[in-house]
This record gives structure tokens, C-alpha cells and sequence, in this order.
């Protein structure tokens, strides 16, 4: 993410040309679906810069909810405020989750195929949004 | 190598790396504020979901065209349909730009200040007519679900 040619005025703001996040393994995480046959390298690169919003959306909002309450580390507590804020974050999020009551079905969620070695992290997500519920 | 090893080492490589992720997380903190270790794994976590999400519906759209590929236009669709539409504009100026450094850098290097025909605001311009079009397809698309948008603009980068 960086600012080039600034010299004309500066109007420009940071935007992820070069996104940070390696494509290739996001690619490779995408193709842990086995719904998943082929993408197109440039609609990976599309995900790879959404995937670096959204995590600089959960980092920021996340921040906020810290300063508001005038500490200086983000807790896990904190971060599950900041989620909550947003509704589309919070849906999918908790959505999944595999049983949970809250689920309302979405009409387009894709196959909901879980990948084994992505289990791992749904389940911490599962048990740290329970935890709240 | 040890079996504990392998099965560690696959499960790194299916998820994102932790220092970049970092490095970003910090970039949009204010200097003084830290993250606790298991909430940015949870972070790290949450980001991965998010790429199975878009890329689940971004396939959804993609079979309901009949292609075989996920293409761009699948993606922002996604985007879209999944309440996260205000990433729309940013990530598809990020691709239309890297479109045009990689049509440069076909050319086998040459620097020029134009690309192909084109100047910087014919570029400018054909982007936004790009934006338009794609707007156009996807507020003529099939059934948008409801989804809130609490920020009527993007203001993700400050």
C-alpha cells in the first residue's frame, strides 16, 4: 500500500495497488474449497484486496472500541464489539457456525463445504462468539 | 520431518501470514495502542472466513453464469450481495491500476508515460466509465438481499 507521485498535490489516499497479502496464497486457501474449480488470476487479486480492507476494518474499528474505552491494548472483548457494529461482519461471522439457533439461512451462502484444515479456525470463532451469546 | 511438523506446516500455509497481517494491523492503530496476542489470531482467523466467504459466493455467481472460472466481475458481485459493497470502488481502481502496470511491464519494461494509446486521464476516464458499467450491472443484477450499509461512503483509509 503506498502513495506514489505525490508531488501534484497529495489528493491521492493510501490504496493497495500492490496489495500486501500474498495472492498466491490466498489462492491457495480458496482452492481448499474442492467446490472451487478455477480463478482467474485477476479476480484473486480482487479477494486479496478486499481480504486487506476488511482486515484493516476489523484493526480499525477494533481501535476505536479500545479508545472509547480509554485502554491501550485490544481485547478479545473489544474485538467482538467492533464486530457487532457491523452488521454484514457480524452475519457472517457467526454464520459459520454450524448449529447456531441466531442462524438466519442466507439464500446464496455457496456450498457451506467446511475445509478440514480450516476447522480449526471456525471452531475458535465458534466458541468466541458463543461465549457472548 | 516430524507428522506434528507436517500438520503444522499445512496448517500455516492454509492460512495468512502473520507477519504481514500484523504489519497491517498496526499500520491503522494509533502508535500507542497494542493488540493482545489471541485477538489477532482471532483477527487472522476471521480473515480467512472472510476469503472462504467471498469466494463461496463469488463461485455461486459465477456456476449461476454458467462459466467454469471466477472472474471479476463474480467477485464484485460478491462483494456486493454480502453487505460489503463500500470495498467495491477501492478494490476495483487497485485492479484497473494493476491492469495498466502490468500491461507496461508486458512491453518488456519499456517506461513510457502513456500506456498504449492512452494518457493518464483517457485511462481516468475509462475507469470511470468501467465503475459505471459495473454499477450498472450489478444494480441490474438479480435478487439483492437485504443487508444494511451504515456508511453511505468508504472510509476505510483515512
Amino acid at each position: 500500500m503506498t502513495t506514489e507521485h505525490d508531488e501534484d498535490g497529495g489528493a491521492t489516499t493510501e490504496e493497495p495497488h500492490h496489495p500486501s497479502l500474498p495472492i498466491s496464497r490466498i489462492k491457495r486457501i480458496m482452492k481448499l474449497d474442492k467446490d472451487i474449480n478455477k480463478v482467474n488470476s485477476e479476480a484473486a487479486f480482487l479477494i486479496t484486496c478486499s481480504t486487506e480492507l476488511f482486515l484493516q476494518f476489523l484493526a480499525e474499528r477494533s481501535a476505536q472500541v479500545v479508545l472509547e474505552r480509554k485502554k491501550k491494548t485490544i481485547k478479545l472483548d473489544h474485538f467482538r464489539v467492533a464486530v457487532k457494529q457491523h452488521q454484514p461482519t457480524n452475519d457472517f461471522l457467526l454464520d459459520c457456525l454450524p448449529n447456531n439457533s441466531e442462524v438466519v439461512p442466507k439464500e446464496s451462502r455457496g456450498s457451506g463445504s467446511k475445509k478440514d484444515v480450516g476447522a480449526s479456525g471456525s471452531k475458535k470463532i465458534e466458541a468466541f462468539f458463543n461465549k457472548c451469546s | 520431518m516430524d507428522p506434528a511438523d507436517i500438520v503444522e506446516r499445512i496448517k500455516e500455509d492454509a492460512s495468512l501470514p502473520k507477519a504481514s497481517m500484523t504489519k497491517i494491523i498496526k499500520e491503522m492503530l494509533p502508535p500507542d495502542v497494542r493488540v493482545a496476542r489471541d485477538a489477532q489470531d482471532l483477527i487472522i482467523d476471521c480473515c480467512v472466513e472472510f476469503i472462504n466467504l467471498i469466494s463461496s459466493e463469488s463461485n455461486e455467481v459465477c456456476s449461476r453464469e454458467e462459466r467454469k472460472t471466477i472472474a471479476p466481475e463474480h467477485v464484485l458481485k460478491a462483494l456486493q450481495v454480502l453487505g460489503f459493497g463500500e470495498y467495491i470502488e477501492e478494490v476495483y481502481t487497485a485492479y484497473e491500476q494493476h491492469k495498466l502496470e502490468t500491461m507496461d511491464s508486458v512491453r518488456g519494461g519499456v517506461r513510457l508515460n502513456s500506456v498504449a494509446e492512452m494518457t493518464e486521464e483517457q485511462a481516468l476516464a475509462e475507469q470511470q466509465r468501467m465503475f459505471a458499467e459495473a454499477r450498472a450491472r450489478m444494480n441490474g443484477g438479480t435478487s439483492v438481499p437485504t443487508q444494511t450499509d451504515p456508511e453511505p461512503e468508504p472510509s476505510l483509509n483515512s
